[in-house]
């Protein structure tokens, strides 16, 4: 069969994707006829903004329940594997989530152009999952960075807004270009884009495979945030909206590790592994330090998030590491992503929340008493955290546990794997140290305490959302 | 459908937990009683529905739920396991539940607590619930552990008062020595069971019920010893949580929580859940008479001690709180009985029966002793009242008809059962191995029946009946209790009326129970008709000579050897004050240097590593110094880095 009969009969399976897509360009439309009026219209505007969101998200969230899966996988610039379902379910509850905080938090002047990037955005993800050529994998990624600059360049007006932005912009074009650089190195070597003729020259290949899959690992170490690529995310964080933060730690590194597992495959050869992977180790090692570290120095609440979504990267690397050695299940990087997704975008939407009733959120002692002031945000902040840290009781812990337990069982091919493995515990510990200090804040004592009071239902439902998810894949850890 | 039924046994009262967690934080408390009643209704209704549809089967019907967690070869698969002993058990816990959650709506009224009091009160019966149905041993571990955890946090309810905070802590310490050797037990059964050929892989598996009863006959065979072992440590675990004697001690400390919590845990559920665990592992026990041999030793002890010090608490709770200890020990007397050989599934018929009775006519005098306490301005010393039949005439009644229960007054429900018990004790004594031991038991028994009739007795009398005497915290408007709380109680006293008759000579019980055990041919009742009317006798006359105590002055010091005996019961045989000096000051001691050592070394120690992740971090602010152009070098030198490293391979 041909490339475009192949691209024909994927077309129905990526059903939700395109709808994602061509919905955020209908969506992004709607900014040619949207005027700022006055602040009643500007409430409506936001409100429908995001029901047509929403409703454009269901129905791709229908498509993929109602699609039928074929028998064969695919072939061609697409593959129907169990990655690319469980991207396409990682993009649909992210979206949900980020679609509920960004309700009441979207910039007012550009609600079209916001949500349609959003959307967008989400609809990658399935894509870059599904690619089984480097053409279509490096299309995916692109319709994230793209929509990202745009979504981060109209979200706030400053020059703190605008410092990210461009900053962001920069280095993400650099980082583009080591990928290109690497994909090009493969292309030479297996003389075609297919991922999976590539995959299969693997076996062959050495020292030279392996530098170009090196260089494609540091061209998405940036989308990952993973050392040395994580420079931006503390002064883009910082400089952003709260929303546009959770975006940034979650879609980004979704895409970013699904494309490393569609690069990666599981055919490496015993030789390229043998280069490979201790490049994945001595970066995870790097994040997780460089992130914990600089984590627990930090007093600004937003840079100390964004250290931590860098060290989350370096268990995730991990689990890939644990996935490459075929000793982890295959969904443990999935299941560690749905659990970042409902601990990070859970404590984001609680953080928003705050900032939408009138307080501070900048610094770590701005929470000083906050439960007090906001009693139901704080015990969402609070169960977040406990989910971060990785205790029981919240779908943390499984998250880190099976990590742990397949860095463990590689430890019988690689003894440094091991080695990992007790790393990865001691950074568990520095890091519950600073998710401690936020968390003793919270509930600090103080004389006067303002109640915050103004209530948003969006964003409390995102946070609902993102707590009972926690709490029940605890106890229902196999729908993780 | 079962299955259905069998879930919401359990999922009912973790609603009704959550719903009143959620009201406790919002500060909504006049409704909390609400969700935990309706709550706890449906648990009952759903038992009585699995009663009434079935799920009678030879070892009863395994309801799986979900494969919990599967990782390498640790695989936990949720699973209810419904028999007919489970299903004896549920309904007493469902349904006095439900009753005492019904009676708590007014007596916890006025309570600051009142949504965190009923919240864990369903925590409680989530936890019991879970734990009687539980298919796993490791699983009723877990519960095990769940309701010693409610049980601290309602002893110490009113956590303000030092003497309800000691008393918790009191109870929950007691409770994990003994739990800890039964963790062992666990663990080394699981072991066990591991060695026998065809064993499960999976740990947890291994203790599934089912598997557990498979594999002991081959382990017997191997390694007797081994079982021997496991047998003792599961015991002290059962005799920890049923507070026999040497860990009796938490459970009349246990008093200062609110009396519902005293009705319900200390008396009627949770410390008959040591009962359960031997009913349950009885085809282990079975093999190990030694074991049994020591249960029913032990039994007796306690419930002769029990019975000596409640003859001389003033105290009317703590007169019942021992009270229960001593019938708990008739209980683990009874399954002791099943040392002999054939007489396992009779023990453990006559243990739950007096299990059921029990929990019925305790709960009621706890009530009844709460009702007291309520009109008394929370006063419970029988000496500072008395004669209160007029101002509480039908807490007199509910109060009399519960006693008379407990004192074995013939045809109430206390008699027929702890005549069963002591016949299975009498078809024991004439063993030829351990006759010479039931015999003295069954001595015990009827000492301890005697005892029993007088301590109640005269708690009644001198409370009831006699010139009225009230305390001056009972103000001037002492008054009986509300009706919804003399309902519940007055279901409870048709219980404590009926349940023996219905249930006991008729064969109703047994023959239900024995669906549960293979061997059911062996567990016939046969009635000792000189042990029934011995016991009958030995209650009455156990009442009148209470009735001749509480006449007397209390100042009038008893003569002759029964000062020494007096003195004894008063001071709680003094086996507190030996714990005391035994272990817990040299703990003390040892706590108060390893605090000094964790304070002074450990510390300083972790405080100084502690401080190097921010050194570190402060350090590395230097590197993000927010120029665009440092940032692509750093990066650019990295990868440079990583070319070299590989190309140098």
């Amino acid at each position: 069969m041909d490339t475009l009969e192949t691209l024909k009969s994927s077309l129905a399976l990526m059903a939700p994707a395109i709808t994602l897509i061509l919905g955020g360009s209908v969506v992004m439309a709607a900014s040619l006829v949207l005027k700022p009026g006055n602040a009643r219209d500007v409430h409506g505007q936001r409100t429908g903004m995001a029901i047509a969101s929403l409703a454009i998200l269901v129905l791709a969230a229908m498509l993929e329940l109602w699609r039928t899966m074929p028998s064969e996988l695919g072939q061609g610039l697409f593959r129907f594997d169990q990655t690319a379902l469980g991207s396409e379910r990682l993009a649909l509850l992210g979206g949900l989530i980020l679609i509920l905080m960004s309700w009441s938090t979207a910039p007012k002047a550009n609600l079209g152009e916001y949500y349609g990037c959003l959307l967008i955005i989400i609809g990658a993800i399935p894509v870059v999952g599904a690619s089984n050529d480097l053409v279509s994998l490096f299309l995916g990624l692109e319709l994230i960075s793209i929509p990202t600059y745009i979504m981060l360049g109209i979200s706030k007006g400053d020059n703190a807004g605008s410092e990210a932005t461009i900053k962001y912009f920069l280095l993400s074009a650099f980082a583009s270009g080591f990928f290109l650089l690497g994909i090009s190195y493969l292309y030479g070597f297996a003389g075609s884009t297919n991922l999976q003729v590539i995959q299969s020259s693997y076996a062959s290949g050495g020292r030279l495979i392996a530098f170009a899959v090196v260089l494609v690992m540091c061209g998405l170490a940036f989308r990952i945030t993973a050392v040395p690529f994580h420079f931006y995310a503390p002064d883009v964080f910082e400089g952003t909206s709260l929303t546009l933060a959770g975006i940034m730690s979650y879609l980004p590194k979704v895409a970013g590790f699904v494309a490393l597992i569609r690069v990666l495959g599981t055919g490496l050869g015993a030789e390229a592994i043998a280069i490979v992977a201790p490049v994945l180790f001595v970066c995870s090692a790097l994040t997780m330090l460089v992130g914990n570290f600089m984590a627990s120095a930090q007093s600004s609440l937003r840079r100390l998030l964004a250290y931590s979504s860098v060290a989350h990267t370096g268990y995730l690397l991990l689990a890939l590491t644990a996935l490459l050695h075929q000793n982890a299940e295959p969904n443990v990087l999935f299941s560690y992503l749905a659990a970042y997704a409902a601990m990070t975008l859970g404590f984001f939407a609680c953080l928003g929340e705050i900032e939408a009733a009138g307080g501070k959120t900048q610094l770590v002692g701005d929470l000083s008493g906050m439960f007090y002031r906001r009693p139901a945000a704080s015990i969402g902040m609070t169960v977040c955290l406990i989910s971060l840290i990785g205790l029981p009781l919240t779908a943390g812990f499984w998250a880190k546990f099976l990590v742990f337990m397949g860095t463990v069982a590689a430890g019988t091919k690689d003894p440094w794997s091991i080695a990992m493995a007790v790393l990865m515990a001691f950074n568990a510990v520095v890091a519950a140290g600073y998710y401690w200090r936020v968390l003793g804040k919270l509930f600090e004592k103080s004389d006067a305490y303002v109640p915050l009071r103004v209530f948003r239902p969006s964003l409390f439902m995102a946070y609902t959302i993102c707590v009972v998810l926690t709490l029940v894949w605890f106890f229902v850890p196999a729908v993780m | 459908m079962l299955s259905l039924f069998a879930w919401m046994v359990p999922i009912a009262p973790l609603a009704g937990c959550i719903a009143c967690t959620i009201l406790a934080f919002r500060g909504d408390r006049k409704i909390a009683h609400l969700p935990a009643i309706i709550s706890l209704l449906f648990a009952a209704l759903f038992t009585i529905c699995l009663i009434v549809f079935g799920a009678q089967g030879e070892s009863g019907v395994v309801f799986s739920g979900y494969r919990y967690l599967n990782v390498g070869s640790l695989t936990l698969d949720i699973s209810l396991k419904v028999d007919t002993l489970c299903l004896t058990l549920l309904a007493v816990v469902t349904c006095i539940s439900a009753m005492i959650a019904i009676y708590s709506r007014d007596y916890m009224h006025d309570d600051p607590g009142y949504a965190r009091y009923f919240a864990v009160f369903c925590g409680f019966v989530f936890s019991m619930t879970m734990l009687v149905l539980s298919n796993n041993l490791l699983m009723l571990y877990a519960f095990w552990e769940g309701v010693g955890t409610c049980s601290y946090l309602l002893i110490g309810f009113w956590f303000r008062k030092p003497s309800a905070a000691r008393a918790a802590t009191k109870a929950f310490l007691v409770n994990r020595v003994a739990d800890c050797a039964f963790l062992i037990g666990i663990l080394l059964l699981a072991y066990g069971v591991g060695h026998v050929e065809g064993a499960e892989a999976s740990f947890f598996a291994r203790l599934n019920f089912d598997n557990i009863v498979k594999a002991v006959p081959f382990l017997s065979l191997q390694h007797p010893e081994l079982l021997t072992t496991i047998g003792f440590m599961l015991m002290i675990g059962a005799i920890g949580k049923s507070a026999q004697f040497p860990f009796h001690v938490w459970l009349p400390d246990a008093m200062e929580g609110p009396t519902p919590v005293s009705a319900l845990i200390h008396a009627a559920t949770m410390v008959t859940a040591g009962v359960y665990l031997m009913a349950r592992l009885s085809p282990l026990l079975e093999l190990t008479p030694a074991v049994l041999s020591a249960v029913g030793w032990l039994g007796g002890i306690t419930a002769f001690i029990g019975a000596w010090m409640a003859l001389y608490q003033t105290d009317l709770k703590r007169v019942l709180a021992y009270s229960t200890v001593s019938q708990l020990g008739y209980l683990f007397m009874a399954l002791g009985a099943g040392a002999v050989s054939n007489l396992m599934t009779a023990a453990v018929v006559a243990a739950m029966f007096h299990l059921v009775t029990h929990a019925f006519f305790k709960a009621l005098l706890f009530l009844s002793a709460g009702n007291v306490m309520h009109a008394m301005g929370d006063v419970i010393d029988m000496r500072r009242f008395g004669g209160l039949r007029k101002v509480l005439p039908k807490t007199n009644i509910l109060f009399l008809i519960g006693a008379a229960a407990l004192a074995g007054v013939p045809l109430l429900a206390g008699f027929f059962s702890k005549d069963g018990i002591l016949s299975v004790l009498a078809q024991a004594s004439k063993d030829g191995e351990f006759g010479g031991q039931f015999f003295v038991l069954l001595c015990i028994g009827f000492v301890t029946a005697l005892m029993t009739a007088v301590y109640t007795s005269r708690a009644y009398f001198s409370t009831f009946l006699g010139t009225e005497k009230l305390p001056e915290e009972a103000g001037h408007h002492a008054h009986e209790a509300t009706n919804v709380m003399l309902l519940p109680m007055a279901i409870l006293a048709v219980g404590a009326v009926l349940a023996g008759g219905l249930l006991g000579p008729t064969g109703a019980i047994s023959s239900y129970l024995l669906q549960s055990f293979k061997d059911g041919s062996h567990g016939e009742h046969h009635e000792e008709l000189w042990v029934m009317a011995a016991s009958g006798i030995l209650a009455l006359a156990g009442i009148g000579v209470g009735y001749a105590l509480s006449q007397k002055s209390p100042s009038t010091a008893e003569s002759g050897p029964l000062v020494a005996f007096a003195v004894f019961g008063r001071n709680r045989l003094y086996i507190d004050w030996l714990y005391n000096i035994a272990i817990v000051a040299p703990m003390e001691w040892l706590a108060d240097l390893l605090g000094w050592f964790d304070e002074n070394v450990i510390d300083g120690l972790a405080m100084w590593v502690a401080s190097l992740p921010r050194l570190f971090g402060l350090i590395g602010q230097r590197v993000q110094n927010g120029r665009v152009p440092g940032y692509t070098y750093m990066t650019a030198f990295g990868i440079a880095a990583l070319a070299v490293w590989i190309a140098t391979r």
